[in-house]
């Protein structure tokens, strides 16, 4: 009898638990996991492929977190939505700034008609004006080692007074202090809507961090009221405010009615005739919310897309081979079945990749010849078409394609692939066929198409003889591995931090070595000599001159192989997505898009 | 009774001792730097040394573990050190949430389960036991991500039977929740019926079976008064011991389907070398590892009068 009992008890037990879990998540959400559509609400659905570290623009330096920063905050300047190549305009700011004759003091007015959206950090809850002090506070908390570990070398040795600031509350020691305890020479709030910055070198790079969101202004209240909470409750003068998020990074967005920015009234030659300045002169965001899940997998991402549940996703090598094609260099249509109801999109984006060697290695580090017989025989071409179905294009330097001073500009060519000619590279460097050559290591961190970017390589470079074996590991093993020098050969790559080719070509010179940006070690003098005019040139003839040298300067000793750009591609319905025109940069095509409810509520009938 | 589950928890402290003295000596030896994995390709040495000395990685050893026990006794882990997140927010969230995906197609699965290989069990040796015999084999040869891949595809997306992905909290949410628990109980089947079923005819060639049948009782009865009853010991060992997992969730499933559960935030924080969440998750499937023990152990006195807990 007891023993029943008990069985019983413990029944009850699993029970009560079971209902228990599925009632008791804390906040019900009203939204439905879909976007819930009421056919009047303009509601853009997009996914995101991985959580952001932080939602406060100070902590994050990732794309994911950045995705959601940018429509939550402001930075003083942007980039033209539609304009191609990339042109600044200002956001925060109320015009470009004015340079001083030395080229070394910014001058930068900014607006008076911008408000931070209201929140409880304020008096009464009602957001108050943006001034000139709010961009003095971020900036200073910018430099914050205690807040920022991550972007601060972006505008690292440029700003008058802010390194000296930042190190001194290094030795403060407790991120415990206020700021106006750590004034920046260099920075000035000369009054309520003008801002002065003294740079340390005539140079266009902070304006161009300053467009970033790692630059977005923050408001000083809520920060003193959230402290390092401030993450789960971000606001500031941007787009939209959240209005839910979870844990997964699920996020949830309603449109700022007060925003500031227009849609542009001109754009590149044809965006007219495409119906991209439709909606020139409206008042941005176009769209009432954003609902944007993460969804780390490519199936169900685009399973919900093909039934109408989002509004845009990108396509990653299993999306793309499902859903589209490459019809020549950069061009791409989707497939037959999906043509009258889904549009396709590529744009280029400014990360580049390549192959380092392991300079302190015995033999390949010693070896130009070995390094060059490779350098002939990569088939970046067929990688870019076997590996990653096309999406990318193949680069001769390290500077992406997007930036200006890339390899067309400055009339620069790397070996035309060359099996036979490598061939014979590789008996003079000592190894002809690659007798006496031992297996060289190819480290590379797992996940993604490793395994096949392994096997493409290794097939092409047996054919000159040069065998290669995969060693695999877990990110943080790799950069391990890496900064041990323990490996071979690896890929290495880099996205732009802001869009010069000094921030591509200065990751190859000494001074990388010790920032944990040159894997292979390669030091060469009069590349870094050209590394260092070329951060005070200004953009011209002079100094693409000094990225042709640079660039002749690795081929001949080829420490790296330049292999390609990335192409990024993506699917929107044709029927009830207007405005789309991807913009990489800035990041900020959710405010520009706009959807028609009803076609979006009808869906797909594929 | 209490005195056994006294000396009982008693002896969970050296265990404690010993899960976390090896956790902290492995992640401080043999471990990434966590700073280095944070930064990334930004990383400088004096950028690795801020974020170490920030983190607390600087301080000596002993200070470090002694911290790490008092984290342990105040059940608070501080922040991520990625998301920058308190712990205890993402594991109360994240457990309950790995809970509703695992624990109904558990508790579901392990009873119907049961209830198969009963039949099978019953009808042994028939062709019925045959063929299903070919069925947990095939079930258990299929890898749990086809499974996972194929039934969203049919399923879900074809015959529009179930949500393709998404997670809602709340019981609005329950329509999200089918098709993982499907999934769940489908990849528990095989294994499941198969131990069941080994069990269950293991019973039945012992001697009180052939007793109780030389005593003139139906097969029913001694299937279900005799033979059932004592092979819930080793069942009951089975599942119990189970339970602390399910608080982890399925890291495959919690990806594919969206869901903010323990398994995907247990996965990422080995990649990125997210100390304190490793920490905290381990010590926290140490301790409920150890109560589940226990519990299993108290449950055998309650089944079996032979038990004498002592």
């Amino acid at each position: 009898m007891i023993r029943i009992r008990r069985s019983r008890g413990f029944g009850l037990w699993v029970f009560l638990m079971f209902f228990a879990c599925v009632h008791s998540w804390f906040s019900a959400c009203s939204c439905s996991s879909h976007g819930g559509l009421d056919g009047k609400t303009k509601v853009l659905r997009k996914v995101l492929v991985s959580k952001g570290k932080s939602l406060d623009p100070h902590r994050q330096f990732d794309e994911p977190s950045a995705e959601i920063v940018v429509l939550l905050y402001d930075s003083l300047f942007t980039t033209h939505y539609l304009k191609r190549p990339i042109e600044f305009i200002p956001n925060l700011a109320a015009a470009m700034p004015v340079f001083s004759d030395s080229g070394k003091t910014m001058t930068i007015r900014l607006r008076d008609d911008v408000r931070f959206q209201d929140g409880d950090c304020f008096a009464n809850g009602k957001g108050r004006p943006f001034v000139a002090n709010d961009v003095v506070y971020s900036f200073t908390r910018f430099a914050d080692p205690f807040v920022n570990s991550n972007s601060y070398s972006l505008i690292e040795g440029l700003v008058v007074g802010l390194d000296d600031v930042r190190k001194a509350m290094t030795v403060k020691g407790d991120g415990q202090y206020k700021y106006e305890d750590f004034p920046v020479d260099g920075l000035k709030a000369i009054d309520e809507h003008t801002i002065q910055v003294k740079l340390t070198r005539a140079t266009m790079v902070p304006l161009q961090v300053m467009a970033k969101s790692v630059m977005s202004i923050v408001p000083r209240e809520c920060i003193d009221k959230y402290g390092e909470d401030f993450q789960f409750h971000p606001l500031g003068t941007g787009a939209f405010k959240l209005k839910y998020t979870n844990r997964l990074g699920d996020a949830w967005l309603v449109k700022n009615q007060n925003y500031h920015l227009t849609y542009p009234t001109e754009g590149a030659p044809g965006d007219a005739e495409k119906g991209l300045l439709v909606d020139a002169g409206k008042k941005l965001p176009l769209v009432d919310e954003i609902y944007a899940p993460v969804i780390e997998e490519s199936q169900p991402a685009v399973l919900k897309f093909l039934r109408g549940y989002f509004d845009w996703i990108g396509l990653d090598a299993d999306a793309f081979q499902r859903m589209a094609q490459k019809t020549g260099e950069g061009q791409f249509l989707v497939k037959d079945e999906y043509k009258d109801q889904i549009s396709i999109y590529a744009a280029m984006d400014s990360s580049s990749f390549w192959l380092a060697f392991n300079i302190q290695n015995p033999i390949i580090g010693k070896n130009v010849l070995l390094r060059r017989a490779i350098g002939m025989a990569v088939d970046r071409q067929g990688y870019i078409d076997n590996v990653i179905n096309g999406r990318g294009i193949v680069l001769d330097t390290v500077v992406p394609m997007t930036i200006a001073s890339n390899h067309k500009d400055i009339g620069f060519t790397w070996y035309a692939r060359n099996v036979e000619q490598a061939k014979k590279l590789m008996a003079e460097a000592g190894y002809p066929d690659g007798r006496g050559l031992p297996e060289f290591k190819y480290v590379s961190p797992s996940g993604g198409a490793v395994q096949r970017a392994f096997e493409f390589h290794r097939r092409t470079l047996a054919q000159i003889g040069v065998r290669i074996v995969l060693d695999t590991m877990p990110y943080s093993s790799y950069l391990k591995k890496i900064d041990g020098g323990d490996f071979d050969i690896t890929t290495s790559g880099w996205g732009a931090d802001y869009p010069d080719p000094e921030n591509f070509t200065s990751l190859l010179t000494t001074y990388a070595r010790s920032q944990g940006q040159n894997y292979g070690a390669w030091s060469n003098k009069r590349y870094d000599q050209l590394s260092d005019l070329t951060k005070v040139t200004p953009p011209g003839d002079e100094r693409n001159k000094m990225f042709r040298e640079m660039a002749e300067i690795i081929k001949d000793d080829v420490p790296v192989v330049p292999l390609f750009g990335v192409i990024r591609v993506g699917v929107y319905p044709k029927n009830w997505v207007r405005n789309f025109k991807r913009d990489l940069e800035s990041g900020r095509d959710a405010l520009h898009i706009d959807i028609d409810v009803k076609r979006q509520k009808e869906g797909f009938s594929l | 009774m209490i005195q056994y589950v006294i000396r009982r928890f008693l002896q969970m402290i050296p265990i404690l001792i010993g899960v976390t003295l090896l956790i902290f000596l492995l992640f401080t030896f043999f471990g990434e730097d966590p700073a280095r994995v944070a930064l990334g390709s930004h990383a400088t040495p004096e950028k690795i040394a801020a974020l170490r000395a920030k983190w607390g990685l600087e301080k000596p050893l002993v200070v470090q573990y002694l911290q790490f026990w008092r984290e342990i006794l105040t059940a608070d882990f501080g922040r991520s050190f990625v998301s920058g997140e308190r712990l205890s927010d993402m594991f109360k969230e994240g457990a309950l949430v790995s809970l509703s995906v695992t624990l109904p197609p558990f508790v579901m699965g392990t009873v119907l389960n049961l209830c198969v290989a009963m039949l099978v069990a019953w009808y042994r040796g028939s062709f019925f036991d045959r063929f299903m015999s070919v069925i947990f084999t095939a079930c258990m040869s299929v890898s749990y991500l086809v499974y996972i891949l194929l039934l969203q595809y049919v399923l879900a997306y074809k015959f529009d039977l179930f949500e393709i992905n998404g997670f809602i909290p709340g019981v609005k949410g329950l329509a999200f929740l089918f098709l993982p628990w499907l999934i769940l109980m489908t990849v528990q089947f095989g294994p499941d019926v198969r131990l069941y079923r080994s069990i269950l005819l293991e019973e039945t060639k012992a001697d009180y079976v052939r007793t109780a049948r030389a005593k003139g009782l139906s097969e029913k009865k001694v299937m279900f008064k005799h033979v059932l009853k004592n092979a819930m010991i080793p069942v009951m060992t089975y599942t119990v011991v189970e339970v602390p997992f399910l608080v982890m969730g399925s890291f495959v499933l919690e990806r594919y389907f969206s869901i903010p559960g323990i398994g995907d935030l247990l996965v990422s924080s080995v990649n990125t070398g997210d100390f304190p969440v490793i920490k905290g998750v381990t010590v926290m499937i140490a301790v409920a590892y150890s109560v589940f023990n226990l519990i299993t152990d108290v449950l055998y006195a309650a089944v079996d009068p032979r038990v004498k807990l002592s």
